[in-house]
C-alpha cells in the first residue's frame, strides 16, 4: 500500500512540546492504533513516519503533516477512525488520504497574533522594502534580507496589536523562521502567537 | 480544563516548559469540580523522574478510582520557573487544574530519597501552604507524605500532618474517606487528624511528644492523647494479584528516566543483605501471578502506545515463575516489535537462554552487585556471592561474546579494613584477567570492567542501623586508596561524592530536632540537593552550625542498642529482635539463609498471618 498521508493539528498546550518530543507521541499513537504499522530497519526498530516541517516549540499549527506507512491493505476509513481514536490533546486527525509524491514542501501560511503599537498602515508597507535581519547560524551572524522570503498575504488591527497572515518560504535549504519576520519589527512588536495555518506544495 | 494563558508568559521563559502543563495522553482525571475531595500528589523532584515513579501513578490511580475524589500532579519546578513563579508572584499549581496547592483538601508527597526533604519544604512554600504542620488551621490542606523514606518519618515530621507508613493501596483510600466525611461534617482540624491516627497505618506527629536526654538521644517518645497507638504498624498488601494496576496511566510527552511500562513482578526480597533498607521494610516477599502481569501489561501497552517494558522488583532472579512469564510474555512482544527489559539478573543457565531470546537482555549493560571486595566482608554483609561465581558468570558472559560489564561496590562498610578495598581492585583484576584467558574474537578493544563504588550509609530498620558512617576523610582516603589500587586501563573507576553521602546519612538516621535545619535550609534558598549542580555540602555545615546541630551526632556515632531509635515507634513487621541478631552475626562474620533456604524468623509473616515464602514462617526466634 502506497504511503498514508495525514493531515493534523499540533494545538493549544501542544505548542509547549518540541518537535522531536512530538515525534515520539506520533510514534506511540500509531502503535496505538493498532494498525499494522510499518517498522524501520534495524536494532531499535520503530514505525516509520516522515513528518512535513518541524513546528518550533511555542509554535502552533492546525495543517500539519506526516506520512506512514501499513503493511497491509487497509480501507482509509478504517485508518481515519483508528487514527482518530488515539489522538492526544491538541492533536486531531483532520484528514486521512493516500499520498501523492513526496511531502515536498515549497511554501507555508502563518497567521502572527501580535501585540504592537505599530500602525496597520506602517506595517503593511514594510513588507515592501528590503527587511534585513540578523540572522544566527553554525556560520555565525550575518545580516540577511528577509523580504525575498516573505508575502504579506493579510493583516488586520486588533485591540492592542495585529493579526497578519503572511505566506514564508519552506523549501528545504530556504526555510524561514517566522519569528525572524517580528525579530525584524524588534521592541515594537511581541509574538503571542504563532500558528502555521497552511502547507504548501 | 484549564486556562493555561494566566501561566503563559512564565511557561516562554523557561527551558522546557513541558514540564508544567500536562495534559498528556492517558492524564484524564475526575472533574475537581464535582469531586468531594480534591487531592495534589507531589513529587518532590522533577518532572522527568516524577512521572518515572510507579508509586505515585499506583496511588493517584487508586483515587481517581474511588468515585469521589479528584487526585492531580505536581512536581519540583526546576530554578528556572521557581524564578518565574516568584517574580510573577504566582503559585506552585496543579498540573490539571493550575489551581495552587493552597486550595486542595489534602495535598500529598512521596518520599523517595532523604535528599528531596528541601524539595518537599520548598515545594509547600511556593505553594502558598503554611509550612509547619503546628501552624496551619482548618482552611489549610492536610499534608500527607508516604514511601520508603516515611519510615523514618522524623527529620520531617514537624512540616507534615500525617504519614501514611507502607503500602498505600488501601490505606490510602481508607484516609481519603475519612477526610472526605470530615470535609462534609465540618469536623475541625485537630478533631481530623486524631481520627486518622485510629486507622491503621498513619502516623499523626502531633500526637506523639519526644523528650531527649541530656547527650541528645531519645529519652521518651509517647503518644500526648488517649487511645492514640504507641507503634504505628506497616500496612501491605497481602494478595498483589488483587491490587489496582496502573494500566491506564498517563505517557509524558518529555523523555523522563523510565519511559516505558513497568511491570512490578513481586514486592520484598527473600535475601538479607545487611546494608539494604528496601529488604527489610518491603518484607515480607510476596509475587504476583504471571498471568495477571500478562494480562497487566498486553493492556499497558495498547493503552499507551509504549514500545518498552521493564520488570521492577528487587532481584528479578528471585521470581519463581520467571520462565513461565517470559515465555507468556516474549510470543506477543516480539510480535508487537516491544522490547523486554530485565534489570539486575543473576546469570545462570536461564539467562544465556534469555540471551538468546530476547534482544534487549542483549543490548542491556551486564551488571553485577558484590558490594564488597573480599569473602568476608560479603559475609559480613550477608551477600551470598562467592568470587567463584562471579568469576563463572563472568566467564559465561565473555564466551556469550560479551566484553563490559559494571560491578557495584559499598565502601565504609562496617569492619572494612584497606584488604576489603585492596580487594576490590583484586576482583577486577580477576574478570580482566578471566577475559584474556582465552582467545577472544570481536570488539577488538578488549574487556571492559567498570567499577561503581557508593559510601555506605546506615539506614534504619537494618541491621547496620546501629553504626557510624566512615568520615568524610576516611571515605576519601579509602577512594584514592582502590584509585592506586588499579592498575589496569581496562578498569573505569567511578565513586560517588561523601559529602553527599553523609548529608544523606544524617537525614537517614535523624530525629525531630532536624526539622529547624530543615527550615533553615529553606531561609537559605536551599533544594535540589539531588542534584550535584545545587548540591552544597558548605551551606549544609552551615546550617547545621547555626542550628546547633551536630551532623556527626547522627552520621559518625554508633547507636547504642540498648537506645531509643528515633524510628522505633513504627512497626515494619521484621523485629528489632531479628534486627539485633542479625548485627551480632555480621560481627561474627556469619551469614543467614535466604528466606527460600530457611526462615530466620524475622517476624514478618506475622503481616501474612503466618503465611511466609517458608509457609508458616518457622520461627527460630
Ligand atoms: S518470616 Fe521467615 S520467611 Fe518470612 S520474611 Fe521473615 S525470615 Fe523470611
Amino acid at each position: 500500500m502506497p504511503d498514508i498521508r495525514v493531515t493534523f493539528t499540533k494545538l493549544d498546550k501542544l505548542k509547549y512540546i518540541s518537535h522531536l518530543d512530538l515525534q515520539r507521541a506520533i510514534h506511540r499513537m500509531l502503535v496505538r492504533s493498532g494498525l499494522p504499522i510499518a517498522y524501520s530497519e534495524g536494532f531499535n526498530p520503530h514505525p516509520r513516519l516522515n513528518i512535513a516541517l518541524p513546528l518550533s516549540i511555542y509554535q502552533e499549527g492546525e495543517r500539519e503533516l506526516f506520512d506512514f506507512r501499513v503493511v497491509n491493505e487497509v480501507a482509509l476509513d478504517e485508518i481515519e477512525s483508528r487514527l482518530k481514536a488515539s489522538v492526544f490533546p491538541g492533536m486531531d486527525v483532520v484528514k486521512v488520504e493516500l499520498a501523492v509524491g513526496k511531502l515536498a514542501t515549497k511554501h507555508a501560511i502563518w497567521r502572527l497574533e501580535t501585540v504592537t503599537d505599530i500602525p496597520l498602515d506602517e506595517f503593511k508597507s514594510a513588507f515592501e522594502s528590503a527587511m534585513p535581519v540578523l540572522k544566527r547560524s553554525k556560520a555565525g551572524e550575518k545580516t540577511v534580507d528577509i523580504q525575498p522570503m516573505t508575502e504579506l498575504v493579510s493583516a488586520e488591527s486588533t485591540e492592542n496589536g495585529i493579526i497578519a497572515r503572511v505566506k514564508l518560504n519552506a523549501a528545504g535549504n530556504d526555510y524561514l523562521n517566522p519569528s525572524y519576520v517580528a525579530a525584524f519589527f524588534g521592541e515594537r512588536l511581541k509574538l503571542v502567537r504563532t500558528v502555521r495555518e497552511n502547507i504548501i506544495f | 480544563m484549564i486556562d493555561y494563558e494566566k501561566y503563559a508568559p512564565l511557561l516562554e521563559q523557561v527551558e522546557k516548559p513541558g514540564r508544567y502543563v500536562g495534559s498528556e495522553y492517558g492524564s484524564e482525571i475526575p472533574d475537581p469540580e464535582k469531586a468531594d475531595l480534591r487531592v495534589c500528589f507531589c513529587f518532590p523532584d522533577t518532572y522527568e523522574i516524577g512521572m518515572s515513579n510507579l508509586g505515585i501513578k499506583i496511588l493517584s490511580g487508586c483515587l481517581n478510582n474511588t468515585g469521589y475524589v479528584s487526585c492531580e500532579r505536581c512536581y519540583m519546578p526546576w530554578p528556572d520557573m521557581r524564578d518565574q513563579l516568584i517574580k510573577h508572584n504566582m503559585p506552585l499549581y496543579a498540573l490539571e487544574s493550575g489551581d495552587a496547592l493552597s486550595e486542595f483538601d489534602a495535598v500529598a508527597f512521596t518520599l523517595q530519597y532523604e535528599l528531596c526533604y528541601t524539595n518537599v519544604v520548598a515545594m509547600l512554600g511556593l505553594g502558598n501552604i503554611k509550612l509547619l504542620s503546628k501552624d496551619r488551621s482548618d482552611s489549610d490542606p492536610i499534608i500527607i507524605a508516604g514511601g520508603p523514606c516515611a519510615y523514618n518519618p522524623e527529620p520531617i515530621a514537624d512540616f507534615i500532618d500525617i504519614f501514611s507508613i507502607g503500602e498505600g493501596e488501601d490505606a490510602l483510600v481508607e484516609l481519603a474517606s475519612l477526610l472526605r466525611e470530615c470535609k462534609k461534617n465540618g469536623v475541625s482540624r485537630e478533631e481530623t487528624l486524631y481520627r486518622a491516627s485510629q486507622l491503621k497505618g498513619f502516623y499523626v506527629p502531633s500526637l506523639y511528644d519526644v523528650e531527649y536526654n541530656d547527650d541528645g538521644t531519645i529519652r521518651s517518645f509517647v503518644p500526648n492523647r488517649e487511645n492514640v497507638p504507641a507503634t504505628v504498624q506497616k500496612r501491605i498488601i497481602e494478595n498483589l494479584d488483587e491490587v489496582y494496576f496502573p494500566c491506564k496511566c498517563s505517557v509524558p510527552f518529555l523523555e523522563t528516566v523510565h519511559d516505558r511500562v513497568m511491570l512490578e513482578v513481586f514486592r520484598g526480597c527473600i535475601r538479607g543483605c545487611r546494608f539494604c533498607q528496601a529488604g527489610m521494610i518491603y518484607r515480607p516477599y510476596r509475587e504476583k501471578s504471571p498471568e495477571v502481569l500478562n494480562e497487566n501489561a498486553k493492556t499497558a501497552i495498547a493503552h499507551s502506545g509504549y514500545s518498552e517494558i521493564s520488570l521492577t522488583s528487587l532481584s528479578i532472579s528471585d521470581y519463581t515463575r520467571l520462565r513461565e512469564l517470559i515465555d507468556g510474555m516474549l510470543p506477543w512482544t516480539n510480535a508487537k516489535n516491544v522490547n523486554l527489559s530485565l534489570p539486575s539478573m543473576r546469570i545462570d543457565n536461564f539467562y544465556e537462554e534469555l540471551l538468546e531470546k530476547v534482544s534487549s537482555v542483549r543490548k542491556s549493560g551486564l551488571t553485577f552487585a558484590p558490594e564488597a571486595g573480599t569473602q568476608r566482608l560479603r559475609d559480613v554483609i550477608n551477600k551470598n556471592i562467592t568470587e567463584e561465581e562471579i568469576l563463572t558468570a563472568c566467564e559465561k558472559a565473555f564466551d556469550g561474546g560479551r566484553s563490559s560489564l559494571k560491578l557495584y561496590f559499598m565502601n565504609g562498610l562496617p569492619t572494612e579494613t584497606d584488604d576489603d578495598i585492596k580487594g576490590i581492585a583484586a576482583l577486577g583484576q580477576s574478570i580482566v584477567d578471566k577475559y584474556y584467558s582465552k582467545k577472544r574474537f570481536g570488539g577488538g578493544r578488549g574487556v571492559n570492567v567498570t567499577v561503581s563504588v557508593s559510601c555506605f550509609v546506615p539506614k534504619p530498620f537494618t541491621p547496620f542501623q546501629w553504626e557510624a558512617q566512615d568520615s568524610i576523610e576516611e571515605l576519601e582516603r579509602k577512594q584514592q586508596l582502590l584509585k592506586g589500587e588499579i592498575k589496569t586501563k581496562k578498569i573505569s573507576y567511578k565513586y560517588h561524592d561523601a559529602r553527599v553521602s553523609r548529608i544523606e546519612a544524617v537525614f537517614a538516621r535523624g530525629d525531630r530536632k532536624l526539622g529547624r535545619a530543615l527550615l533553615e535550609a529553606y531561609n537559605r534558598n536551599m533544594m535540589l540537593d539531588g542534584w550535584d549542580e545545587y548540591f552544597s555540602y558548605d551551606k549544609w555545615i552551615s546550617v547545621f552550625e547555626d542550628c546547633g546541630i551536630d551532623p556527626a551526632f547522627y552520621a559518625n556515632r554508633e547507636f547504642g542498642l540498648d537506645e531509643i531509635l528515633p524510628w522505633d515507634f513504627i512497626d515494619i513487621g521484621v523485629t528489632k529482635k531479628f534486627m539485633k541478631r542479625e548485627y551480632e552475626k555480621s560481627r561474627q562474620a556469619v551469614t543467614t539463609p535466604d528466606c527460600r533456604t530457611k526462615c530466620s524468623g524475622c517476624g514478618a509473616s506475622a503481616l501474612c498471618n503466618g503465611k511466609c515464602v517458608c509457609d508458616g514462617g518457622e520461627s527460630n526466634a
